[in-house]
């Protein structure tokens, strides 16, 4: 297998390293967002209820979104392999 | 972040009113101002040369970094990005310097602060929605909306959600690496001025770099998110080549 160059490897630091960061940042905007809502519409605890679930769900949904991105992309490297052997 | 020592930019007549990360960015704009000024007028007197100087000039160095930039774009974007080259040319100059100039002694770099981040987070943010809007009309909306209409309720606040998290992850990795660089690089002076901090100054250089370049990348994914077409995207690349010029 060959190892990424320099430059691929910034993209690979771009591309997988802020996933980290980002659903812990889903899930602290959700309950945020819940409990201001709480605040403003007095309807006690259940929208910080809500938005924390909506927060994980979002975070969970871009980790789910880079994985499909990479079975695909991994798909794509096994087509062009097989057409490199059987030109 | 407090300093001790001396900078520059407080004894500019008007820059020394202003609060610290907005006067050390307006100084670095200034140099970068009189640099590009210097090298393009350098490559206007060279003529259509096509071979490049001897030495190391100021105009072999614009032409460096318009290279950089421009490749770096059309590598990651393709066609549609050369309408972005504005502002993706001046996010990477601007990060880039700015990251720099905290290793030279006398300035304080401004993206080691989190206003200066967040400004350049949030530009980023509206520019990129409203790029979609422009380049779909209204049916930009569909991109909140998911795959189904019945599911849409619960889908709309989870990609706000998403999306807010965008700008928010963006400005505190630029923050917090610039920050932390910072951080150690004066804590090291502090104990030991001689040749222990050389190890962490080289650090700082690789960290500016990546980190410019981690900030310029996540912006152009963003912005080729935001303009294309799910399913038709050779089409869709089309289109936006001729809404977005």
């Amino acid at each position: 297998m060959k190892r990424p160059k320099a430059k691929k490897w910034v993209a690979l630091v771009s591309k997988y390293g802020t996933i980290g960061l980002e659903m812990g940042l889903c899930v602290a905007i959700g309950v945020i967002m819940g409990a201001y809502l709480d605040k403003f519409l007095h309807t006690g605890p259940w929208l910080t209820i809500a938005f924390t679930l909506f927060g994980f769900i979002a975070g969970f949904k871009s980790l789910f979104k880079l994985a499909k991105d990479l079975i695909r992309e991994e798909e794509n490297r096994e087509h062009d392999g097989r057409k490199d052997r059987n030109p | 972040m407090e300093h001790g020592g001396i900078l520059y930019f407080k004894f500019i007549p008007f820059l020394n009113k202003l609060p610290g990360q907005v006067g050390n960015a307006v100084l670095v704009s200034l140099v970068l101002l009189i640099l590009f000024f210097l090298g393009f007028r350098s490559i206007k007197k060279k003529g259509d040369d096509v071979i490049p100087d001897k030495k190391f000039t100021l105009a072999n160095f614009m032409e460096l970094l318009v290279e950089g930039c421009v490749k770096l774009i059309e590598d990651n974007m393709g066609k549609v990005g050369m309408s972005f080259l504005y502002i993706m040319g001046s996010l990477i100059i601007f990060i880039l310097f700015n990251n720099l100039s905290g290793l030279v002694p006398g300035f304080a770099p401004a993206t080691s602060n989190y206003n200066t981040t967040l400004a350049l987070a949030l530009t980023v943010f509206f520019l990129y929605q409203f790029y979609g809007f422009k380049v779909h009309g209204f049916k930009y909306l569909k991109h909140f909306t998911g795959p189904f209409l019945w599911l849409a309720p619960l889908m709309i606040p989870i990609e706000i959600i998403g999306h807010l998290a965008r700008p928010m992850s963006l400005s505190l990795r630029l923050f917090g690496n610039m920050m932390g660089d910072h951080l150690v690089l004066a804590i090291f002076f502090m104990l030991a001025p001689l040749v222990v901090p050389l190890p962490i100054m080289f650090l700082g250089i690789f960290v500016s770099v990546v980190q410019t370049l981690v900030f310029v990348l996540l912006t152009m994914a963003y912005f080729s998110g935001a303009i294309e077409h799910e399913g038709e995207e050779e089409e869709g690349a089309h289109e936006a080549v001729e809404v977005a010029a």
